[in-house]
């Protein structure tokens, strides 16, 4: 019989030793800083029912899902995102809760890749989500901190760049276009083609929103962008102006911390997960092509599982951290321990409460399993043990390897 | 930081963005005595020749932060990227196409489509609620209709000459093709001002080449 007992199956992989460890690392490293700022952990279950992310805000496609059925013929799904489960905690299990919460994570999220592509299906994810607290405070919260993430765990020349919901939608609806031109639009803008976007365009008349709409694509950079949008937009419009005047707001504020540097705006950010409804934020680091950080205000997720909360939040791509630690040559693999300790025979027990001892003072101590005494020193040499100690009749005998 | 990557689809795309690159300014020597390798210096450039589906594979992970291909490679493989400028070369367009004077759309029964662009024509059919047989085909996909093996192809169709030779029509243009510049994404975020002057650059070359 065939049998695949031997791998796994595609999309999946072992971490081993270094990857691991880079992977630890990255994730003690975040979970320091979010604790430390109040952010208590929160662990939702893999397997969810499907209704919890079967929703038009949630923007994952149907065949991305890994599905199965529980004993009812109801639908599960592997969770493909932390921050849907954890709007349905917040909206039931915390219902009342003191306000502000502040929740982070760090668990495995699931989603089917295109095969063959050289891309995982399972991959780790670290965030937090600042739910009951709207406004610019928060804002500058959660955005400081993804860029305390990205300087201590990404690369020194990470990028974040920001952008606003409010200002695509509020244009797409001055266009007055149907749902199925504007998903078009959508498209062509967050692939920048320019040259898709000027035909749909073309079919809609020269107006402002069009106007301004045509140069979406090119509406990204420092913060001469913001002027520039406000003054080639030719609309009354309040909100797209409101947008804009808010990410002034931020920016200034970045500016003034010295962060300023790290900042991209770009106007043309729109994302796959549509329930974001002010700030949105993506970080980059070179050796890495995908976006390792995403996140942003959702003011009315959490009111579709009936609790009426606005929130902000971000999650956190750690194996493209780790990878990226290792690739920059930054590996950690621990050092060999500073001791072995060997029993002979009668004398096993005895060798681990020395090891016992050895570790309560702060020492690194390995128990030799070998079945002889020079074994054991042979194996320290090859580890690199620089000290054996042999535990026997006569106590304990130290040997220098 | 490592030079600007920039992937070449090889072949006659290749042949007509050396000529694109050589309007910009930059040596291209190298690439004119290339002889086996597969990564050549191009200025203060770096260029990779790869099969167009190769190329924005490439792109798409980041280890090439540009990358010239056609319009039928980026809807067939649909990948994630910006594509940021339409250079122009290469023409044609994506048609459904068979036998001259048979009528495609009549009949009841579930059509058979020859295609190696599988992608392409199930959105196209799904697009007109047609429910159709697609078989992959790797080569002269003309070969299909002539043996009876399906209705229809979808392929890319320049001049039209091997459908007309082979007694073959067009009965409906899909889109129109050309080779576009494509940009990984975090690239463009890190090193914008680079991949700005040489978009501006070869956008710039091939509104001059097309004079």
């Amino acid at each position: 019989m065939k049998t695949y007992a031997k791998l796994t199956p595609e999309g999946t992989r072992d971490f081993l030793f270094e990857e691991s460890d880079a992977l630890r690392t990255v994730e003690r490293q975040l979970a320091d800083l979010f604790k430390s700022r109040g952010y208590r952990k929160i662990i939702t279950p893999t397997v969810e029912f499907f209704d919890v992310f079967n929703r038009e805000s949630a923007g994952t496609l149907p065949e991305s899902l890994y599905t199965m059925t529980d004993a009812y013929g109801r639908l599960l799904v592997l969770r493909p995102d932390s921050t849907l489960p954890i709007a349905r905690v917040a909206a039931t299990r915390l219902r009342g809760a003191r306000l502000p919460l502040r929740l982070y994570y760090n668990q495995n999220v699931f989603a089917r890749r295109p095969k063959l592509a050289g891309y995982s299906d399972e991959t780790t994810q670290s965030g937090i989500e600042l739910l009951g607290a709207g406004g610019l405070r928060a804002d500058l919260e959660a955005l400081t901190l993804a860029m305390r993430v990205m300087e201590q765990c990404g690369a020194p020349d990470y990028k974040l760049e920001i952008g606003h919901a409010g200002y695509f939608q509020s244009l797409c609806e001055a266009l007055g276009a149907s749902g199925e031109t504007v998903s078009e639009i959508y498209a062509c803008v967050e692939s920048k083609n320019f040259v898709a976007l000027d035909t749909v365009l073309d079919a809609l008349g020269d107006t402002p929103a069009t106007r301004a709409v045509r140069e979406l694509p090119r509406m990204f950079g420092d913060a001469r962008v913001l002027d520039k949008a406000a003054q080639a937009l030719q609309m009354q419009d309040g909100e797209t102006h409101e947008a804009l005047a808010y990410l002034a707001a931020v920016y200034e504020r970045l500016e003034k911390a010295g962060l300023s540097e790290h900042i991209t705006i770009d106007l043309s950010l729109v994302h796959r997960t549509n329930y974001y409804t002010g700030l949105m934020f993506r970080g980059y680091i070179s050796g890495s092509g995908e976006t390792v950080l995403t996140g942003g205000r959702y003011d009315r997720l959490i009111a579709e599982f009936g609790e009426d909360l606005p929130a902000v939040g971000f999650g956190v791509q750690t194996d493209a951290l780790a990878r990226a630690k290792l690739q920059r040559g930054e590996t950690e693999s621990p050092p060999a321990p500073q001791f072995l300790v060997f029993g002979e025979e009668g004398f096993e027990t005895d060798a681990l409460d020395l090891q016992a001892k050895l570790l309560a003072e702060g020492k690194t101590c390995e128990n030799s399993v070998a079945q002889s005494a020079q074994e054991a020193a042979q194996y320290a040499r090859q580890c690199g043990i620089p000290t054996v100690y042999i535990v026997d009749a006569n106590g304990v005998r130290e040997v220098r390897v | 930081m490592r030079k600007l990557r920039i992937a070449l689809t090889k072949g006659r795309l290749e042949k007509q963005t050396v000529e694109l690159f050589e309007r910009m300014g930059l040596d291209c020597t190298e690439l004119h005595n290339k002889g086996r390798r597969l990564i050549l210096p191009v200025g203060d450039y770096e260029a990779v020749l790869a099969k167009a589906a190769d190329v924005v594979t490439y792109v798409e992970h980041g280890v090439c932060d540009i990358g010239v291909v056609g319009r039928d490679t980026i809807v067939e493989y649909g990948k994630s990227f910006y594509e940021v400028c339409d250079l122009g070369l290469g023409k044609c367009d994506f048609c459904l196409a068979g036998k001259k004077g048979v009528p495609f759309y009549g009949g009841y029964n579930v059509k058979r489509i020859a295609t190696k662009y599988p992608n392409v024509t199930r959105a196209f059919f799904q697009s007109k609620g047609m429910d159709v047989n697609i078989i992959k085909i790797e080569g002269s996909v003309e070969l299909a209709p002539l043996l009876e093996l399906s209705d229809a192809i979808v392929d890319i169709v320049e001049t039209g000459t091997t459908l007309r030779e082979n007694g073959l029509e067009v009965y409906e243009k899909i889109m129109p093709i050309s080779a576009r510049v494509i940009v990984n994404t975090a690239s463009m975020k890190l090193r914008r001002d680079e991949i700005d002057e040489f978009v501006e650059m070869i956008g710039k070359a091939s509104q001059e080449a097309k004079v």
